[in-house]
């Protein structure tokens, strides 16, 4: 895919996330994770850090070797807040803890904090 | 987790579903419709007696972060099929009753359109989405008997 067409997917993802209240908050948490790994193959693809026909999609698919050199580009503080949202899931979406409404405003919170950092970065910032 | 977890989950999304256009918004939606659909699986699957309820949430395949010697600590392990992630993750090797066989069924509709949708660009129609929404219906319907006649026999 493109970056545009990331940009394009993940701001669909962000129009129904607006949908969600405290009380959805496995799909926050599961919105957050798709839209951000879009908003990073958009960022990905922008800089030439990774080609259109592969896409990042979990943390722990990516080599030791792809993950410095995105966090060299990007900045650690991308990558470790997409970690965040995973971490959420087994926790939160998988299974039943207690405080899922908070940890459902965090994952939009993190969402946030990637778009912000993915624009950013594909425009020089 | 248990089935009484599930099922209030299932409401959650459920309720999500209903504020959600099956077209318009396609991404989010096929994603709670997978999710709402795993756990009413699951649900029945542990009403059938097939897998374990017992408190684990699945991280990976076959393995499950499980509650850890103090309050609010964990750990992983692998243990005895527990919640799966999605239909056929991992692979029941349990023969199911003919209804779990068409709710797997109904399920793998789902899940065939979720990852070309939502990580790829594989065109979203409304002939998609109405088929995905008659699928959830029917994983919904076949495990209704299986979940009433438990939930039955525990009230």
């Amino acid at each position: 895919m493109t970056p545009e067409q990331h940009h394009e997917k993940a701001e669909r993802f962000e129009r129904s996330l607006a949908l969600c209240g405290d009380a959805d908050h496995e799909a926050r948490i599961e919105g957050a994770m798709l839209a951000a790994s879009h908003w990073i193959n958009f960022v990905l693809h922008a800089l030439a850090l990774s080609p259109p026909d592969k896409d990042f999609q979990h943390p722990y698919f990516l080599t030791d070797d792809e993950r410095a050199t995105y966090d060299q580009a990007l900045g650690s503080e991308l990558l470790r807040a997409y970690d965040e949202i995973e971490d959420l899931r087994p926790f939160y979406v998988r299974g039943a803890d207690a405080g899922g409404e908070a940890a459902g405003r965090r994952a939009l919170a993190l969402l946030d904090l990637i778009r912000q950092g993915a624009h950013a970065k594909s425009t020089g910032g | 987790m248990n089935l009484a977890q599930h099922l209030e989950k299932v409401a959650r999304y459920e309720a999500l579903m209903e504020r959600l256009d099956a077209f318009r918004d396609f991404e989010l939606w096929v994603w709670v419709a997978m999710s709402s659909g795993t756990n009413v699986l699951n649900a029945a699957l542990h009403a059938a007696g097939i897998t374990s309820d017992r408190a684990c949430y699945p991280v990976r395949p076959n393995r499950y972060m499980v509650p850890g010697a103090s309050p609010g600590t964990w750990t992983q392990e692998e243990g005895p099929l527990g919640d799966v992630l999605h239909v056929d993750v991992p692979a029941i090797e349990a023969a199911l009753p003919t209804a779990l066989e068409r709710a797997c069924e109904a399920l793998r509709v789902i899940e065939d359109a979720r990852d070309p949708c939502v990580r790829g660009l594989r065109e979203i129609t409304p002939e998609l989405a109405t088929a995905c929404e008659a699928a959830y219906r029917d994983c919904i319907e076949a495990t209704k008997p299986i979940l009433e006649e438990r939930l039955g026999g525990a009230g």
